[in-house]
Order: structure tokens, then C-alpha cells, then sequence
């Protein structure tokens, strides 16, 4: 019995392990495999003869639960930035390589995977996850061991805290905050009712919001929260649309996100709605669908429908690539972040001088400045570990992203 | 707040949330009724049925009732080839109750995974079953997709009741439930039985999942949460009484919305889970006064 026993368990793993399969190129939580990132076959130049050990790179990431399709996206961005270096010769003739862990989307993950990337695998970087209660998580331990750190997180907590090793390669959460509340004030909205998730994210953004609105003279009416794991939200939502106030404000990610704007559809609301970078999430558009219309929100980037309708070049180039190489757009704007982490890791390892010493890698990456990437123009030298500084204005409008535009969404509301 | 409107907007709410937790909550308290054996797989069922459903609506183009109908047949049976094939064979290899909960557990784990590997990890849209998002009701407006996960609760329910209790193998079920050796003796065949109580609640889990995919899409956590609730439920109620499950369920379901409302969104779970430790040291029996299998 206890044979048959072990066997269903062992199963049961092997499964898990499997599952963390879908779309990396580079893994995973027990077995890390070591290899440099395969180069685009779209690539024109053959890769240059490395000389060398390779520069190791190491990600903690979720690859698996609710968050791995983010996860395994910002992957994706990594490998391109990854690939695009070694074909270009990599750092100083070496190849630079690869090295993913599963964090599951957990703390305690990222904090093993990190561990273990620093005191197994000697890695030179790491690029941590969009999750920021990981990140500040692992960043005491990228501290200590002298080892570069950028994360793509969004929630406040992480960055003008003094941290040397820490860097954010995407725009800090309040930045959107304010361009929202930018948008509020022009669509004449005097108060709100503030959703947020029970999260170090969620409520970072919440206080943000609630600076941000009160500054600007709107009244927060109400001002609630849910748990991330929630589906049904009648609740909360009653709550918000009985409070009086002239619109909603979302502060959260994801899926439940979307079930929210959803249930507020469902439920008869009929105004706009306002959000910040979650608003991109491409779950906006698989759970809430139609009913995503009149969600206004800001962030760093989105995901078009096509490359051809990117909003820089820049980006275009990127999604031509990944389109090309994967036969579909990009899960999350995790794919951005990832590719613009990866791509401050390179800028920074190319200046350091000694890229196998932490301290000068990290140096190089403060020192970095005017880095044009895809979140935009990316500087560091302000010390704070933020490095964005502008962020847009995004609108939905019959089933597609397009860029803010008041006359029609003052149409649209009647 | 407290207007007829907004009252009757909690109360549909917390009826929709609440049958969830229902029929499931029933899903246990069959299994638990039948085979004395918890069954911590009953979410994934749930979220297995929604990914069945999807496949079968979305991905092949069948119409929703077919879809329905082949998702109860598909669910009906990795509910009874886990009872026959897994449990079954645990059990006669000397397996205690409690690895046998264990091995649900690993079970949930295999489901989980093994729809990431199989469909996807992130979720995926189910697409409306209705043209309007919402339609008036009174003087709300309502979902529709709410109102059909309703009505196939109580559909569940209702026809629940009487197939255990107006049907010959209903009757054979509850026989075997109370005395497995009396109910060989007179001829029932008890392991088919247990095969089929398990088939039923996957079934019921995996419609109802299919329900859900259009308001919550399709993810491999969708049952985690809700099938805590449904515990909950069924606990309250009287584990293994199927009419405590549906009290004990929609319970919940109104502790639920109504706590968010009028007392605290952020600690409704919590509020909601104190209870139940409440009513535990209470009435451990719950409200139905169910004796619990030793």
C-alpha cells in the first residue's frame, strides 16, 4: 500500500514539475537547468565565439499557480534581451547564461530561490519578479551578498528605502497614481469610491490614491478591500455603488480585477471606471471582455492587439520579434518589464568594471542614465532605485486599448 | 444602504454565491455519507468541469446545452474512476481514512497542475452564455450568468433529493450509506454505488464549474477558495447531511456578502471563518445534529 501510496505522490509531483512547462525556454524549482538563451532564429547575426566562463544570471520567478502566466511572460521578455546580447557577442566576449527558478509566486520561493541562486549557482545579477512583496523579500538577501537585484514590481515599498543592491526596471506604482488622478480631474470626477487589494501592492496604492485624490480636492467616499483570492464581490461592490461618489477607482491585478469590473457590469453599473497599470492586464479582456468598456486607466505600456499598433518603435520591433518567434502577442506587459530588467542588466554589466565583482556591477547600474528602453527613459542616478519618471494615459473603448482621449469617453458616458 | 434595491441586489448575490457553496457543500456530504471519506478534491472538480465545459463550448463549438450535458457525463466519470480505481484500491490495500485524505489532497495537486500542463496556467476566457451582461430584474439589474448558476443549483438540489429519495438506486445509495454488509446482503451492489455517489459529486461540482467559467473564467484556482466556503458549509449544516449542506451553504453565502456590506469587506473571511469554529464548539454536529463516522 504504501508503494501505491508513494507512487500517486510521485505522480502528483512530477505533474507540478511539469506544469511548469508551458512557454520558458530555461527552469525550474528542483532541477535548474544552465544554459545561454537560444537566439531568435529572426536574428540576423550569427552569435560571436564566446571566450570565457559565462556570466550567470539568475531569475526567480512564478512559473506555476495563479500568477505563472505573468510569470512565464516576463520570462519570455528576459530570454529575448537574453538572446538579442549573446548573438551580439555578449559581455566582453562572454555568453551570458540563464539560470530560472520557480518561486510559485510565494515569498518563502523567492526567498529559496534566491538564496540558492547566490550560494549554489554564484550568480552575477538577479532579475526578481513583478511581485513586489517577493522582491523586498529577497532584497535583504541581495544585500548582504553584495548581488545586483532588479525587480519589476510596482508596489512603492521597495525603492527610496536606501537599498545600494535593488533596482526597479519598471515604473514605480504611484507614478500611474498621479497620471489617474490627472485623468479624474479632467473628466470632472469630485469623488471617488477606492477598491484596493488586501496587499503590500494593493495598499501601498491605496495610500497613494487617497494622497493623490485628496490633493487634488476629490472626495474618497468610500474606501474598501478584498482579498486576492475572492471571486464574488456583490459586497464590496454594493458598498461602492451606494457610497454617491462620481466613479470607482480599482486598485489591484489581475484576474480578480477583472472579475470585479465584470460583476460591477453585471450589477448595473454604467460609468466609468478607473485604474492603473492593471488596466493592461490582458485578463481584463478574457474574464471582464465587453464589459471592460469605459475602463480608463495609466501605466508604463500596454499590450496592442498587433505590433503594428504598438506606441513606440521600440516596442514594435519587440513584438514583431515576439510574434514571429512565439505566433501570438504577449500574455501581460510582465513581457516588457522583463525585457527592460534584462536589458538594464546587460547596460550595467557592459560598464561595470569587473563584471565579477557585485559591487562594481552595481555601481555601473547606479551610474546608468538616458537607458531608452521600453517603459521609456530609464535613469538611476537619482540614488532612490526608481528610474522611470513618466508614465500614459490609456482608455478601452469597444473591446480594444487606444490611447486617452476625454471627448470620448465623455461620450461614451452619456 | 439600506434601500430596497441595494438589499435585494445583496440578497440575489448572496443566493448565487451561497447555492455555489451548496452544491458543493452537497458534493462532500454525499461522498462523506456514502464512503465515510472526506474528499479534499471537491474544488477541482469544480475547476476541472469549468475547463471540461470550456473545451467542449469554446474550443469544439458545441452548443451550451450539449456542452452542459457532456461536462456532467466527462465529470460523472473521473468522479467514479477516482472512487473505483484510486479509493477503492487504497482502501482494500489497508490504506487508513486518513491517507486517504491525504491522497485526495494529492489528487487536487495532480488536478491543478495537470490542467496548467494540459490547457494553461493563466486564465482563460469562457465566453458569455448570454448576449446582455446584465438584464433588469425589480428594479435592479441582475446577470443572467448569475441566475443560471441559481437555477442549476436548485435544479441540483431538488433533483438530488429525489433521486435519494424516490429512486430505487437512490434508496440503494442511502442503504449502503447506513449499513454496507445489510445492503450486500440484500443484493445492492455497494461499491457501485460508492462509485456512482462519487461520479454524482464530480458531476454536480463540474456543471456548476461550468456555470461559473463565464463569471469568474477559467483557472486552475477556481475551486480553492469557493470549496473552503463549501466546507464551511457543509460542516455548519451537519457534515454529510446534503439539506445541512444547502442550508449551511447559502448561510455563508449571506454571512458573506452581507459582512462586506454592512460590516467589513476586508474581514469577511475572517468573520466568516470564526463562525465556524463558533458553531464547531457549539454544535459540533451542526445544525442538522449529523452523526459524525468514526
Amino acid at each position: 500500500m504504501k508503494k501505491l501510496f508513494a507512487v500517486i505522490l510521485s505522480l502528483a509531483m512530477i505533474l507540478s514539475l511539469a506544469a511548469c512547462g508551458g512557454g520558458a525556454s530555461t527552469d525550474r524549482s528542483e532541477a535548474p537547468t544552465e544554459k545561454p538563451a537560444e537566439t531568435p532564429a529572426e536574428t540576423p547575426d550569427a552569435p560571436a565565439e564566446s571566450s570565457g566562463d559565462p556570466i550567470k544570471i539568475g531569475v526567480y520567478m512564478p512559473m506555476t499557480g495563479t500568477n505563472a502566466g505573468s510569470g512565464l511572460t516576463e520570462i519570455q521578455g528576459i530570454e529575448m534581451a537574453i538572446a538579442e546580447a549573446n548573438a551580439a557577442g555578449g559581455i566582453d566576449g562572454r555568453q551570458l547564461e540563464l539560470i530560472t527558478y520557480d518561486d510559485a509566486g510565494t515569498t518563502e520561493g523567492a526567498t529559496k530561490a534566491a538564496t540558492r541562486l547566490i550560494e549554489e549557482d554564484g550568480v552575477k545579477v538577479i532579475l526578481g519578479s513583478f511581485q513586489s512583496p517577493n522582491v523586498l523579500a529577497v532584497s535583504e538577501l541581495t544585500e548582504k551578498a553584495q548581488v545586483l537585484h532588479l525587480g519589476t514590481g510596482t508596489g512603492a515599498t521597495w525603492t527610496n528605502i536606501g537599498l545600494n543592491y535593488t533596482y526597479r526596471a519598471t515604473a514605480n506604482g504611484n507614478l500611474p497614481v498621479g497620471t489617474m488622478v490627472e485623468e479624474l480631474v479632467d473628466l470632472g470626477k469630485k469623488s471617488i469610491a477606492l477598491i484596493s487589494v488586501e496587499s503590500d501592492y494593493g495598499q501601498s496604492g491605496r495610500s497613494a490614491v487617497v494622497a493623490g485624490a485628496e490633493a487634488a480636492g476629490i472626495e474618497v467616499k468610500a474606501d474598501l478591500t478584498y482579498q486576492s483570492a475572492d471571486t464574488d464581490f456583490t459586497g464590496i461592490i454594493v458598498k461602492a455603488m451606494s457610497a454617491g461618489a462620481d466613479t470607482i477607482v480599482l486598485y489591484g491585478l489581475g484576474n480578480e480585477m477583472a472579475m470585479i469590473i465584470k460583476q460591477l457590469r453585471q450589477n448595473g453599473y454604467e460609468d466609468l471606471i478607473f485604474t492603473i497599470e492593471g488596466g493592461a492586464n490582458s485578463e481584463i479582456f478574457t474574464v471582464a471582455g465587453a464589459s471592460a468598456d469605459g475602463l480608463v486607466f495609466a501605466a508604463a505600456y500596454v499590450i496592442p492587439a498587433t505590433p503594428e499598433e504598438a506606441a513606440t518603435p521600440l516596442m514594435k520591433e519587440k513584438l514583431t520579434a515576439f510574434y514571429e518567434q512565439y505566433g501570438e502577442m504577449p500574455y501581460s506587459d510582465t513581457f516588457y518589464r522583463g525585457y527592460d530588467q534584462a536589458a538594464l542588466a546587460i547596460e550595467a554589466l557592459k560598464n561595470a568594471e569587473n563584471v565579477d565583482d557585485g559591487a562594481s556591477i552595481m555601481e555601473a547600474c547606479k551610474a546608468l542614465s538616458g537607458v531608452e528602453l521600453l517603459g521609456g527613459s530609464f535613469d538611476f542616478t537619482a540614488g532612490t532605485g526608481d528610474g522611470l519618471t513618466a508614465t500614459n494615459k490609456y482608455m478601452i473603448m469597444d473591446g480594444a486599448i487606444k490611447a486617452y482621449d476625454k471627448a470620448a469617453l465623455e461620450a461614451w458616458e452619456g | 444602504m439600506f434601500t430596497f434595491p441595494v438589499i435585494l441586489r445583496l440578497v440575489i448575490g448572496a443566493l448565487m454565491i451561497g447555492s455555489v457553496y451548496a452544491v458543493l457543500g452537497m458534493g462532500y456530504s454525499l461522498i462523506y455519507k456514502a464512503t465515510g471519506l472526506m474528499n479534499l478534491a471537491m474544488g477541482d472538480f469544480l475547476m476541472l468541469g469549468a475547463f471540461v465545459g470550456l473545451t467542449f463550448y469554446k474550443t469544439l463549438g458545441l452548443n451550451i446545452y450539449l456542452s452542459f450535458i457532456l461536462t456532467f457525463v466527462v465529470m460523472f466519470i473521473v468522479g467514479y474512476v477516482t472512487q473505483r480505481y484510486l479509493i477503492t484500491v487504497l482502501l482494500n490495500k489497508g490504506a487508513s481514512f486518513s491517507y486517504i485524505i491525504l491522497c485526495t489532497a494529492g489528487l487536487s495537486m495532480l488536478f491543478q497542475n495537470g490542467v496548467q500542463l494540459i490547457w494553461a496556467p493563466f486564465t482563460l476566457q469562457f465566453p458569455a452564455i448570454f448576449s446582455k451582461a446584465s438584464v433588469p430584474f425589480l428594479s435592479i439589474k441582475v446577470a443572467p450568468e448569475n441566475l443560471l448558476v441559481l437555477a442549476i443549483a436548485t435544479v441540483s438540489a431538488v433533483a438530488l433529493h429525489f433521486f435519494l429519495n424516490k429512486t430505487r438506486f437512490g434508496t440503494a445509495m442511502r442503504a449502503s450509506a447506513l449499513d454496507q454488509t445489510a445492503a450486500s446482503s440484500v443484493g445492492i451492489d455497494v461499491g457501485l454505488t460508492k462509485g456512482i455517489t462519487w461520479g454524482l459529486s464530480a458531476a454536480l461540482a463540474g456543471v456548476l464549474g461550468m456555470a461559473l467559467g463565464p463569471v469568474y473564467g477559467v483557472y486552475s484556482a477556481l475551486g480553492a477558495m469557493i470549496a473552503q466556503k463549501a466546507f464551511a458549509g457543509a460542516v455548519t449544516g451537519g457534515y454529510g447531511n446534503i439539506y445541512g449542506a444547502v442550508i449551511g451553504g447559502l448561510f455563508y453565502g449571506f454571512v458573506e456578502t452581507f459582512t462586506a456590506a454592512y460590516v467589513s469587506t476586508a474581514y469577511k473571511d475572517v468573520i466568516t471563518f470564526v463562525i465556524l469554529i463558533v458553531i464547531l464548539s457549539v454544535a459540533p454536529n451542526g445544525i442538522f445534529k449529523e452523526k459524525v463516522i468514526e
